[in-house]
């Protein structure tokens, strides 16, 4: 697996522990596509991702409206990667 | 529901799991109790961050906490959005034994909530929490500083009005400055700075609240958690939340807090070891001049842990000593250690000797006749704590560090000691617990009860509520459980309304003995209607119980009724599992039993035609 997927799947996990659901379009999957994911789940799923990496995201990342696989390479990018 | 053991409730073992304490290491002697069967007080640490609240409040929302003392209803209007805060306040509540039940109102709209209460709420609620942001305090266009401070202070005090006249306890929240100021760390001196208007706004609004309403200093909160953690523009800026989300439990705590301490669920006595927790060493082996205090690391340490519960003191909490010690040593430490800030007479009652911490508490709190859950049990050693949490579980049992010098911060940080702007009569208090064991001492000396109340020398003052004495008045409905013959629990907003109601009497009884000032500790509410004056509430501060104080009430409620033109004075008394003491007063007053219960209770009657209800032949009225 390399980093970016390492990434993902952790994002994923992060974001079914957060949300409450699996990501159903995988990293394809908006907010439209997940009952879920408002913006209150928004906030605390930007929350954990920073916690977990250790880094603060873009602020266009911050209100809900990106696919979910946009995050990886916000976080890559974040970490300086 | 008072009285209830903390451990009784999952929610409780939850916290114990997943919020880390300031715990010391685990002694030799500790081994033998099992951690998970330990009653520790419930304590959420803000510390823990948003995430560990944030999972607390998902499993308090499954497990309703039996173990609340106390139950309100609290609103948030803000001009930011409280979603991610209000899941947070049940969890800071349940830290003081209190359930808050969250209503939610809509985002940023204060004045038309307020304005238009019963549309927004299903039911008014006990406790309306206001706060703004240092966003709301920018100037307009051609706006003077000084202008916009005047319109930030007339807009909350305004809406202060609405709500006490709407029957709500407002709680407001002081503005927390910005962490960056183009005036840099000078700009609390530049007037027109934003840290110096928020700082006169918050000093208006404090200077306003008085006893009216309940100001909570979140700038002091934010400062202590660091103003550039508690601040996040970006979070302000995407989603409006006043602060980072590290921040909201400390901002949940700053309001359940608040509310528990204006519920009267702080503590009223600290309970506190010797042996390397007053000083370092053990004073058995050390002898008086051989303890830690004073010089050093750990002695300084122990100076300034001395200093702070001195303070306490001040504050109107009473100390007290339980300690497993020579009771002549420990005096003797009082009288020949230069080196103790904390003298004899700071002490309102001390219990040495070899029986359990637990037993000593007891002791304690029959003493000073305070509750158990209004005692806070301080000990550097967690087998002792584990004892007393174990066996007293309503006793607040604090967990202590193991650097001594961070003894006053894990008091500090403790949920009983939060607390809120100081009652002018939380002085007296501490006096008069002191006063309290004076007079006790007194009784032994005495041939009998008679003799020694005639030697009290009391005198008491009994004047209709005022201004001054409505906060103390609230407080006293809030806090009475023992001598509580109705336990209704009026808030001062029911005792604003029953000032201006004519045919209502609160009336506030102060009382002084030859030892102390008790300050205000009784009062009495009836109402009249028609030909009859009920008293719907009754009750004495636990300091003053069985010196017949309570007659000089019923016989003032007597007089009153008459003047009302009432020829029936009646009296309730419902039954708790705390006022047993109560139950007998009517009767020994010459009322009559009545065929008819109000709320669970008994009604007595009084028949004023054939003359009024006696005061006390051992008190003196003093003329108003």
């Amino acid at each position: 697996m390399n980093v970016r997927e390492h990434t993902m799947s952790r994002i994923s996990a992060l974001f079914a522990s957060v949300v409450g659901m699996t990501p159903t379009r995988g990293e394809a999957t908006l907010p439209q596509d997940v009952s879920g994911w408002d913006s209150l789940a928004h906030i605390r799923f930007v929350y954990a991702i920073e916690r977990e990496f250790g880094c603060e995201l873009p602020e266009e990342f911050l209100v809900a409206g990106k696919p979910l696989g946009e995050f990886a390479a916000a976080v890559l990018g974040a970490q300086g990667a | 529901m008072a009285g209830t053991a903390t451990n009784s409730c999952n929610f409780d073992a939850n916290l114990q799991k997943t919020v880390s304490h300031a715990s010391s290491e685990p002694r030799n002697d500790e081994a033998m109790v099992s951690p998970s069967r330990i009653a520790l007080t419930p304590f959420a640490d803000p510390y823990a961050g948003y995430e560990a609240w944030y999972e607390l409040s998902k499993s308090l929302g499954r497990n309703e906490c039996a173990s609340a003392l106390r139950q309100v209803s609290a609103a948030v209007l803000a001009t930011y959005t409280t979603d991610l805060l209000l899941p947070l306040l049940p969890v800071a509540a349940a830290s003081h034994r209190l359930g808050i039940e969250v209503m939610e109102a809509p985002f940023n709209q204060i004045e038309q909530s307020l304005f238009d209460v019963n549309r927004v709420f299903r039911t008014v609620p006990q406790y309306i929490v206001l706060a703004g942001t240092w966003y709301d305090l920018r100037l307009l266009p051609g706006e003077s500083t000084e202008a916009a401070v005047q319109a930030a202070v007339a807009r909350w005090t305004g809406l202060w009005d609405a709500a006490i006249a709407a029957g709500m306890r407002v709680v407001q929240l002081g503005f927390v400055p910005p962490a960056v100021d183009s005036f840099g760390l000078a700009a609390s001196a530049f007037d027109s700075s934003i840290t110096a208007s928020v700082a006169r706004v918050n000093a208006e609004l404090e200077k306003r609240a008085a006893s009216r309403v309940l100001f909570a200093d979140a700038a002091v909160a934010a400062s202590i958690f660091g103003l550039r953690n508690w601040n996040s523009p970006r979070q302000w800026y995407s989603s409006r939340l006043p602060c980072s989300l590290d921040a909201l439990p400390h901002l949940a705590a700053l309001v359940a807090g608040t509310i528990a301490a204006d519920c009267g669920l702080t503590a009223r006595c600290v309970i506190t070891d010797l042996d390397n927790t007053l000083w370092g060493g053990v004073l058995g082996e050390e002898g008086a001049d051989g303890i830690a205090i004073g010089i050093g690391p750990q002695g300084e340490a122990f100076t300034s842990f001395q200093y702070y519960l001195r303070g306490l003191r001040q504050r109107g909490i009473a100390l007290a000593i339980a300690s497993k010690n020579d009771v002549a040593l420990v005096e003797e430490v009082f009288t020949r250690n230069s080196r103790m800030v904390l003298r004899r007479e700071d002490f309102a009652c001390i219990v040495a000797g070899w029986q359990p911490k637990s037993e000593q508490v007891k002791e304690i709190s029959q003493r000073l006749h305070l509750g158990l859950s209004s005692l806070l049990f301080v000990d550097d050693n967690a087998f002792e704590r584990a004892e007393v949490a174990r066996a007293l579980p309503d006793v607040q049992v604090v967990e202590m560090p193991r650097s001594r010098a961070a003894y006053p911060e894990a008091l500090a940080s403790a949920p009983g000691l939060f607390s809120i702007q100081c009652l002018q009569t939380d002085g007296l208090r501490g006096q008069s617990y002191e006063g309290l064991l004076q007079a006790s001492e007194l009784a032994k000396q005495v041939a009998n009860l008679d003799e020694f109340l005639q030697s009290l020398d009391m005198r008491s003052e009994l004047r209709p509520v005022e201004q001054t004495s409505l906060q103390r008045s609230a407080q006293l409905l809030a806090k009475t459980n023992q001598f509580n013959l109705t336990t209704r629990r009026h808030t001062q907003p029911d005792l604003e309304r029953l000032m201006r109601d004519p045919s209502a009497l609160v009336l506030t009884l102060a009382l002084r003995d030859r030892f102390a000032d008790h300050g205000i500790v009784g009062l009495c509410i009836a109402m009249a209607q028609d030909k009859e004056a009920v008293i719907d509430s009754l009750l004495l501060s636990c300091r003053v119980i069985g010196r017949t104080v309570e007659r000089m009430l019923v016989a003032a409620a007597g007089q009153w009724a008459a003047r009302q033109g009432c020829t029936k004075l009646l009296g309730i008394y419902i039954p708790t599992h705390r006022n047993q003491l109560a139950e007998g007063l009517y009767s020994q007053l010459g009322f009559t039993p009545r065929n008819e219960s109000i709320d669970d209770g008994v009604t007595y009657e009084f028949d004023l035609l054939n003359g009024l209800p006696q005061g006390s032949c051992f008190i003196q009225e003093m003329a108003l």
